[in-house]
């Protein structure tokens, strides 16, 4: 009874949590990876309170984690890779060090960070995929 | 804090093998994680440095990355052999509808038994019909 309550609602925290992490995570301690275990933690508290068929009704793009995860793998590579283009060595980010940022309150728009939030993606979405597939078998052999 | 880290290890450690050693296979798995969390702890506390992150420009003294990019990769490994051992655990009490080791070895042993006998009596009716 507890315990669903808190999974119902650690979600939100989680979120604001991994936001955070990814927020201050150029420049300091966390990235994106430890925001996705994170967020994947409360999404698979769900998932053990809930079960999968009720998780996912009340959350409908947990089915696309699959998508989520790939889309993830290609933004990072995206981020990491682009700069080959313009004649640079990968994971080149832009502004480079010293020069001027666009800032939005503490977060500072620099490629770095579309990389961290394309970890982040990949990491969620194949944990959640994990989680998925654990709990269906979990079901299916309880039937 | 470096005896508090080999405190934290050995204790991790202690749980792990004490867990390791149970006849529960569920235990057993837990037993496995929380032992590749000691070795995760003891690659941090290998190189325990003090200093910035290491980001470029780097700024006075940096700690050190090699052992904190180490323990990150330890992360991921234990988090997929954790995930393929909770899948043949799963597979195990499927199978054997029990997660103890013993009641399972005890299934094993019965089920061998029946192939043999079962064996056993197609070979004497084969010996029967060639007599």
């Amino acid at each position: 009874m507890i315990l669903e309550v808190v999974a119902l609602r650690l979600l939100g925290p989680a979120l604001m949590f991994a936001a955070a992490i990814i927020v201050k995570g150029y420049a300091d301690v966390g990235d994106g990876f430890s925001a996705g275990v994170i967020v994947a933690l409360a999404i698979s508290l769900r998932y053990i309170v809930l079960g999968p068929e009720r998780a996912e009704q009340g959350m409908p793009i947990l089915r696309r984690a699959p998508v989520v995860a790939v889309a993830g793998l290609l933004v990072a590579l995206a981020a990491g890779f682009f700069p080959l283009l313009l004649g640079e060595p990968p994971f080149t980010h832009h502004p480079g060090p010293g020069e001027h940022v666009v800032k939005i309150g503490t977060l500072e728009l620099i490629t770095a960070v579309l990389f961290d939030i394309g970890v982040f993606l990949l990491v969620t979405g194949v944990l959640v995929v994990l989680v998925h597939h654990l709990t269906r078998l979990v079901e299916r052999a309880r039937a | 804090m470096k005896l508090i880290f080999a405190v934290a290890i050995s204790a991790l450690f202690g749980t792990g093998a004490y867990l390791l050693l149970h006849r529960d296979l569920v235990r057993v798995v837990l037993g496995i994680v929380v032992i590749s969390q000691a070795s995760v702890l003891t690659l941090i506390a290998a190189s325990l440095s003090r200093g910035n992150a290491a980001i470029y420009p780097l700024r006075g003294r940096v700690s050190d990355p090699l052992s904190q990019a180490m323990a990150l990769t330890a992360i991921v490994i234990g988090l997929a052999v954790t995930g393929l051992l909770l899948v043949l655990v799963l597979r195990a009490v499927v199978a054997y509808r029990t997660q103890e080791l013993d009641e399972i070895a005890a299934e094993e042993a019965a089920r061998d038994e029946e192939e043999e006998r079962s064996h056993q009596v197609r070979h004497d009716d084969e010996e029967a019909a060639a007599r």
